[in-house]
């Protein structure tokens, strides 16, 4: 985790994402093959999504002072995903936590009304910024960061080599 | 390095290529100080936060900062090498991509 300077971490991961890298098919112009504009960050998918907006409804928790098994918390959270560029729309995300069974969430999509449910099994925020999160099925293991936070509402995030913003709120 | 001098001195290699082993494969990624949006322009400031990955006998890092290191306008902006080795390239690949996170 490096943070303070601008760093090039991201584009590595985002370089290991490169089929052609990885397949070994390139040459000494990777970059300007590849990054002819240079390198802004990857656009998050609806997967990814999900992860950085259940990592908000955990973290609005944790900064309000709950502990995730106290009937006072934040039970239902709604997380903006904003859009990372000029093409990319804001995503609104609605995150609520099972009332029985504390581990399990539903993640649902508020434009496509797609729902997911999610068992996480264990997450962790570390040094005032690293986020280790433990779930079942297609999210597995992520690791990323939380770059800062305003007012319990403005989280922002460094997640798969980008900057991730996102609004959370206690109400649509 | 010992063969390299003596080398430049006139010795002959002393290693044929048969000698060479090859054992899994290693990948090196150099962490900098610097914007990839940005035409990789160097960035120079206070190194508010950095915590390497948790120790693992595939990782090596070689660097020469510590959390509050300053990285100034004078040196090269390299942070670290941080050094993965697998079984095979797509291994170490992988464990790098752990290492980043």
């Amino acid at each position: 985790m490096v943070q303070g300077v601008a760093h090039n971490l991201g584009f590595g991961k985002s370089i290991l994402n490169n089929e052609s890298f990885m397949k070994g098919d390139y040459s000494t112009a990777f970059i300007p093959d590849f990054y002819p504009d240079g390198y802004f960050g990857d656009v998050l998918d609806n997967e990814q999504m999900k992860v950085v907006a259940l990592a908000a409804h955990q973290l609005k928790n944790v900064f309000i002072g709950y502990n995730g098994s106290q009937s006072s918390d934040e039970r239902v959270v709604y997380v903006t995903v904003i859009g990372q560029n000029a093409d990319m729309p804001d995503h609104d995300w609605k995150v609520e936590r099972s009332a029985v069974d504390a581990s399990k969430f539903t993640i649902t999509n508020i434009e496509s009304n797609e729902s997911t449910v999610v068992d996480l099994s264990s997450f962790d925020y570390e040094h005032n910024s690293l986020i280790k999160l433990q779930a079942d099925g297609a999210m597995g293991h992520q690791t990323f960061q939380l770059l800062s936070s305003d007012n319990d509402i403005k989280f922002d995030f460094y997640f798969e080599g980008g900057k991730v913003e996102t609004r959370v709120y206690d109400e649509a | 390095m010992e063969q390299q001098i003596l080398i430049s001195a006139g010795h002959h290699l002393e290693y044929k290529q048969d000698d060479i082993k090859i054992n899994g494969h290693s990948v090196e990624y150099r962490v900098y100080a610097e914007d990839p949006s940005r035409n990789f322009l160097p960035s120079i400031g206070l190194l508010t936060k950095y915590k390497e990955p948790d120790a693992h006998e595939h990782i090596r890092i070689d660097t020469g900062v510590q959390e509050g290191s300053e990285i100034s306008m004078y040196y090269d902006p390299m942070i670290s090498k941080l050094i993965t080795w697998g079984e095979d390239r797509k291994t170490a690949m992988d464990l790098l991509d752990n290492a980043f996170d």
